[in-house]
């Protein structure tokens, strides 16, 4: 009874360690790769432009509407008090501090993340990557560095433009 | 230098409590092309992959020019692969790629060969393969099943290497392509002078390529020998196998 109580209780948990293991050796080699050659720049820059040109419509659509229902909200509440002067500062301080860095990251975390699944995903089903590996070429340098990369080089860059328009729309 | 390229010995194999392969043992010589026949899901493909290094087997020794593989480092397993080619079952194109940067993917990678030169040869080898130059620029998406067969062959030769590994090189294709990759095949191979390993179910394609067939079953080989002998052969399991017959030792667990 206990011996069966405490299996269930501890296989969750191994799984649990196990992949949490998992992630962090992926993590690891992901970040060590990025400072070891060979460095691929021509997927740096397709990367660069899927992460980061092709995400600037959502992230400046989401903000744009953020800056807006901002600056029209606290318009309705501050005019009460005839402190209307106040809008553009709350705007630009809540836009710039808090939604833009959030819009954005979340804007590429869903918009990135499910394409970059899918791709290699298929990728893996389809043997690609053993293909690569059979290549000699390290799948980690090839694929996983030139995305982390990326995003890191562009998501301030995002945020940044994400943030004037947020303004823009207040 | 023994004249044998690839030493396995005793390898075991498997995932979880499935054991796949159980104790292989199998020697493969120089220059020679050796066909590994068995059935689906016997453990073919997870051989190919525990010589390429891409799947660490539990126990066991492969040696290729008598050196160790089991267990060698990241780097050792790049300058190994760099010895290596492949024809994927599915041809495994880089879809995102051209078919002449599919091709010449090896050649501008790992022995840093300049584009223009790399496209020169990737097109010369296409057409080894008997594809016109016009194809180059075309994308995988855009390939027949039996084009991009040809580009995989064309991609696993373009290195030169020693070893080539086909992996059901005929599955999906009409008996008459077959044949004719068959035919790629057993050129590429003899005209490399390399050494390759067939895995298939097809028997036409093993007896085209072969020179010496072994029969996997099992987790082991139990049968192995030229195609003469495959015909004059007693053994039940291997007399089962080609007449592809449901009678016999064999039995199909579904």
């Amino acid at each position: 009874m206990i011996q069966k109580f405490l299996r269930r209780l501890g296989q969750p948990l191994v799984k649990f360690f196990s992949s949490l293991g998992e992630l962090s050796i992926f993590v690891m080699r992901s970040v060590a790769n990025c400072f070891v050659p060979p460095f691929y720049g021509r997927n740096l820059m397709r990367q660069v432009m899927d992460i980061g040109f092709y995400s600037l419509p959502v992230v400046g659509l989401t903000t744009i509407f953020a800056g807006m229902v901002i600056a029209l909200q606290s318009y309705s509440g501050f005019s009460r008090f005839g402190a209307e002067s106040a809008v553009a500062s709350v705007v630009l301080i809540s836009v710039t501090r808090e939604l833009a860095p959030v819009l954005s990251a979340l804007m590429v975390a869903g918009r990135i993340g499910a394409a970059m699944a899918a791709e290699i995903g298929t990728m893996r089903v389809t043997e690609q990557i053993d293909a690569l590996t059979t290549l000699s070429t390290n799948p980690y340098k090839y694929l996983i560095t030139p995305r982390i990369v990326a995003a890191v080089v562009v998501l301030p860059l995002l945020v940044l433009i994400g943030g004037v328009i947020g303004i823009f729309g207040g | 230098m023994s004249d044998i390229k690839i030493k396995i010995t005793n390898l075991h194999k498997a995932f979880g409590r499935k054991v796949v392969l159980d104790g292989l043992d199998l020697e493969i010589k120089k220059g020679e092309s050796l066909v590994v026949i068995g059935g689906s899901g016997t453990g073919k493909s997870v051989l190919i992959k525990c010589i390429q290094g891409i799947l660490t087997p539990e126990q066991g020794s492969i040696l290729i020019d008598d050196e160790e593989v089991v267990g060698v480092s990241e780097k050792e397993k790049e300058k190994l692969h760099a010895k290596m080619g492949m024809l994927f079952q599915g041809g495994a194109l880089f879809d995102s790629l051209s078919v002449w940067e599919n091709v010449a993917f090896g050649l501008i990678e790992n022995q840093k060969m300049d584009k223009k030169n790399a496209k020169m040869e990737a097109i010369r080898v296409l057409r080894q393969v008997g594809l016109a130059p016009d194809v180059a620029d075309l994308y995988p998406s855009e390939l027949s099943g039996g084009m991009q067969k040809r580009v995989g062959l064309a991609r696993a030769i373009a290195t030169r290497p020693e070893i080539i590994f086909f992996d059901e090189p005929t599955t999906g294709l009409d008996p008459i392509m077959s044949d004719v990759i068959n035919g790629l095949i057993n050129e590429s191979v003899k005209g490399l002078g390399a050494t390759a390993l067939t895995i298939t179910h097809d028997m036409a394609s093993a007896r085209k390529i072969a020179d010496r067939i072994a029969m996997l079953y099992k987790g082991k080989i139990i049968w192995q020998g030229t195609v003469k002998e495959l015909d004059k052969t007693d053994n039940e399991y291997v007399r089962q196998f080609i007449n592809g017959s449901s009678e016999g030792p064999i039995k199909v667990e579904v």
